[in-house]
């Protein structure tokens, strides 16, 4: 890893939209260390990857000692890592399925927030991104699971954006409408679904990964030194 | 091999660099009884301090000893997350243990 560049990184690099953002950053000349549950899909000098299941604590800590002895900084944190797939309403939405929610959502994000926000303290400077998405302010039918814990990261985020400001350390929320990635075009294999989900949307139209890469671009900008524990919607008015 | 009385010394150091480099306002000389965490703390460390203080821990017990140590507070042994407090002595004691294996 170059050790003179920007150091960004990103869990679940291994497509979709943390993909994008892999190679986003890498494009603007950042090194980056990324992560996902299979091999690496991005074949870059300046990129690394580790195979990390976020569910897993001890993984994250290896994974983030390692970055550490390879970077020594990191200038951004994305957390990606992710679980968008179909659900049924509450009363029929079985355990193993919030389970998996909870694990890929909501414990793997905190996993990634703890260990690699220690290595921002400690340099005094960072910027934290995470992904919410707009669901988490439609309350629609059938997405109380996965909703609540997009909800539940936006409020982790909040919190730590007041925990980590004396350390010049900003943390922002990116909660995008629907995009085309693997999950979403599963998803949207019921043309009546998909309908039904832009319909919700302020823009109904299926936003381009670009349109995400431009806000993290703005959080992760000098000029947005002071924003901090804010929410941006692509594509809805909440 | 780390003993308690090397563990001591790895954790002044630490608080040491960490008032040189302004993350604690004044140099204090540590024994058994000082608070490092929690009601009571005298160590002159806030959270944040507090975070980077058991970061350069881990650090120096890694270039010591060639490996890593994470130090994880619910696994220090008398430990009570809900009334944390967390003296000098006993975290050497841990750094022993972790060490030890």
């Amino acid at each position: 890893m170059n050790t003179d560049k920007q150091h960004c990184v990103i869990s679940g690099t291994s497509r979709g939209l943390g993909r994008a953002l892999a190679e986003h950053f890498l494009g603007l000349g950042y090194s980056v260390a990324g992560c996902s549950r299979g091999d690496a899909t991005i074949d870059h000098p300046d990129y690394s990857h580790s195979v990390v299941d976020v569910r897993d604590e001890a993984e994250v800590q290896k994974w983030a000692r390692d970055v550490r002895r390879e970077a020594t900084r990191v200038d951004v944190l994305i957390c990606n890592a992710g679980l968008a797939r179909s659900a049924l309403f509450l009363p029929m939405t079985p355990g193993d399925v919030f389970e998996d929610f909870l694990g890929t959502n909501f414990a793997g994000v905190f996993y990634v927030l703890r260990e690699f926000s220690k290595l921002m303290i400690r340099q005094g400077s960072g910027r934290i991104l995470t992904i919410s998405s707009t669901m988490a302010a439609l309350h629609q039918e059938g997405t109380a699971v996965y909703s609540a814990t997009k909800s539940a990261v936006t409020e982790m985020t909040k919190v730590l954006a007041r925990e980590l400001a004396p350390q010049n350390i900003t943390c922002n929320i990116i909660a995008p409408a629907m995009m085309e990635t693997d999950a979403s075009a599963e998803l949207a294999k019921s043309e009546e679904w998909r309908d039904q989900m832009l319909a919700l949307q302020t823009f109904p139209r299926i936003i381009e990964m670009q349109e995400i890469c431009h806000a993290a671009d703005f959080f992760v900008s000098d000029k947005a030194a002071s924003i901090t524990g804010q929410v941006v919607y692509i594509g809805l008015v909440d | 091999m780390l003993d308690k009385q090397l563990a001591m010394n790895l954790m002044q150091e630490s608080l040491d660099s960490l008032a040189r480099s302004g993350t604690l306002k004044n140099q204090i000389a540590m024994t058994d009884e000082t608070v490092l965490m929690g009601s009571g703390a005298d160590s002159g460390l806030d959270s944040l301090g507090f975070v980077n203080f058991v970061m350069d821990v881990e650090d120096r017990l890694q270039q010591q000893l060639d490996g890593d140590y994470p130090v994880i507070l619910t696994d220090i042994g008398g430990f009570d997350i809900n009334n944390p407090i967390l003296t000098a002595g006993v975290l050497a004691d841990h750094l022993v243990g972790l060490a030890a294996g």
